[in-house]
């Protein structure tokens, strides 16, 4: 990958931005919930997992789009990592 | 007419279909009649004395039969969302008093009221309260967002939810197959077209499990792979299936309707949608649940007159009559408007009579253009959010209640037509992070009504009579 940033920088820098208005200290934990902790509803879930799609030229399939995959920033990060190997 | 009786009694015209399909297992026609009889014979062997029911059950095939017993037993029932906060399922209890609790959640989890016996009563756990009271020929009550703070409920007679099934089926009954894919929760008033239309009509009506209705990849494959043929949802479920559907590869060609209502879908993005499903016909239905749905307009892209970017909100459907205050609020009157709010304090100011006629004001701003009429506003600050009502009282009473807030406003901004921004202002005797209020919040009102912002702030701009002043606030963002 020629990413400059690791996947998970890459991921808060999004989430600073989407979800917490650029706001850096506002920013989770990087093992706090995201979805069931309805910091992230359904839609912003989508878009942030086009922009990983855009970015890492990776493709979720629709089952894949789950709480398990993309509920905190490490599990984000990791299920990134597996598409990336995959 | 009872909705519920008339509904399992046509049932038999469709045996040997499937009614209702959820996570690929199919419930046939006669199963559900069987399904209705048996939840009729247990709430007769352990209610005989009916009254009313607080509903709080997932989307079943299980509940939708356990709704049909509960009319046909003219047992009004109150479909609560299992998501929300147990305070709100609390004050609604409060409201209703209902003579029974029935959840499909685990055996001891009632989130509210009696500590009574448990029955099973199909798949679902009931207890009884020890009230009595009965809402004679109200099927159900529907509950929204109040100005006053507080959930204020909408009850629904057999009547008024014949007037708007009677509709869908002269209007958008054509051929079988009718394949409906159900998008709505049971307690919001989209779901009755899904519901009652599909069996009235002898369709199939998709049920998704909790996993894939937060999906919308998934719901774009599904659209296509069981040939959905009738959808009715708001804009904003329609404008994530376009861009986050994936329709380009899941054209979805059996689409024949595509019905929307709830807000404002702005033209150009409709159109766009369209062009997913250009087969399909699209109608906007358009009424506040005090009504339900009391005006339609059938959408011909092209064709139909745009102004502001939106479309018309149509004509009065069934024996609804409109009429437009010289301040432009639109007032309904006909069989399908309720006949007053469960509480009286929001009671004042919600009919007018006209020529002797009882019209409900909305509340709704409507203009006419070139013979048409438009959404253009409201005349208080209730806001559409994902097809949802909100009153911005409801969030600032929430946020009162959090031991650290003194003052507390809500303002919304409308910056792009589609997505209501809602911004919270407080004072509080200490910093307080927008974590600590989301998780203060959510235990108090629906996850719908988060704000997108949090604002602390030292102290309120207030206006020459001590009130809140909002236009102060605004200028601060």
């Amino acid at each position: 990958m020629s990413e400059a940033l690791p996947i998970i920088e890459t991921v808060r820098q999004y989430l600073t931005e989407h979800l917490c208005h650029g706001d850096r200290s506002q920013l989770p934990a990087d093992d706090a919930s995201l979805i069931s902790s309805r910091l992230m509803d359904s839609i912003i879930t989508l878009k942030l997992v086009s922009y990983l799609e855009d970015t890492f030229g990776i493709a979720f399939e629709a089952h894949e789009v789950t709480q398990e995959n993309l509920d905190s920033i490490n599990k984000i990060a990791a299920f990134v990592h597996r598409k990336q190997s995959t | 007419m009872n909705v519920g009786q008339y509904v399992q009694q046509q049932l038999h015209l469709h045996y040997g279909h499937t009614a209702i399909t959820r996570d690929d297992v199919d419930t046939t026609y006669e199963e559900l009649f069987q399904q209705i009889d048996l939840y009729r014979e247990g709430l007769r062997a352990l209610f005989p004395n009916g009254g009313s029911a607080l509903l709080i059950t997932g989307k079943s095939e299980n509940t939708i039969a356990l709704m049909i017993a509960l009319l046909c037993e003219n047992i009004t029932f109150v479909p609560c969302d299992p998501e929300w906060p147990s305070t709100r399922i609390a004050q609604i209890n409060d409201v209703v008093q209902p003579s029974l609790v029935i959840t499909d959640q685990k055996e001891n989890s009632f989130p509210t009221g009696p500590t009574s016996e448990t029955h099973t009563i199909g798949a679902h756990y009931a207890r009884q309260t020890g009230n009595n009271k009965v809402f004679a020929d109200v099927a159900w009550i529907l509950f929204t967002s109040g100005s006053t703070g507080k959930p204020k409920g909408v009850p629904i007679t057999h009547k008024n939810a014949s007037t708007f099934i009677n509709y869908c089926i002269q209007t958008f009954q054509d051929q079988l197959p009718i394949r409906v894919l159900s998008i709505a929760g049971f307690h919001f008033d989209l779901s009755v077209f899904d519901i009652y239309f599909t069996l009235l009509a002898g369709g199939n009506l998709f049920l998704l499990n909790k996993e894939s209705e937060k999906n919308i990849r998934l719901i774009g494959e599904f659209l296509h792979k069981n040939e959905i043929t009738h959808i009715y949802a708001t804009p904003t479920f329609y404008e994530a299936l376009r861009e986050h559907g994936k329709l380009n590869a899941h054209r979805p060609k059996a689409l024949r309707y595509i019905l929307t209502a709830g807000e404002i879908y702005p033209a150009n993005r409709l159109c766009a949608f369209h062009q997913q499903a250009p087969q399909a016909r699209i109608f906007n239905l358009y009424g506040p649940s005090e009504t339900n749905v009391c005006t339609a307009q059938e959408i011909i892209p092209d064709r139909t007159p745009i102004y502001k970017n939106t479309f018309p909100i149509g004509s009065p459907i069934a024996d609804f009559e409109l009429h437009i205050t010289d301040d432009g609020e639109l007032l309904v009157n006909g069989s399908g408007v309720f006949s007053g709010y469960m509480s009286n304090d929001d009671l004042r100011d919600s009919f007018q009579t006209i020529n002797g006629k009882l019209f409900y004001q909305t509340g709704d701003l409507v203009t006419r253009h070139n013979d048409h009429l438009y959404f253009i506003g409201r005349k208080d600050r209730m806001i559409k959010r994902r097809g949802y009502r909100i009153e911005p009282a409801e969030i600032e009473q929430a946020l009162l209640l959090h031991p650290n807030i003194s003052r507390s406003a809500v303002i919304t901004i409308d910056k792009n037509e589609s997505a209501v921004q809602i911004i919270s202002f407080f004072v509080a005797n200490e910093p307080l992070t927008e974590d600590d209020l989301r998780v203060h919040l959510l235990h108090q009102v629906p996850h719908y009504f988060l704000p997108d912002r949090y604002l602390q702030v030292d102290h309120f701009p207030v206006t020459g009579t001590g009130k809140t002043d909002y236009v102060s606030l605004q200028q601060l963002l």
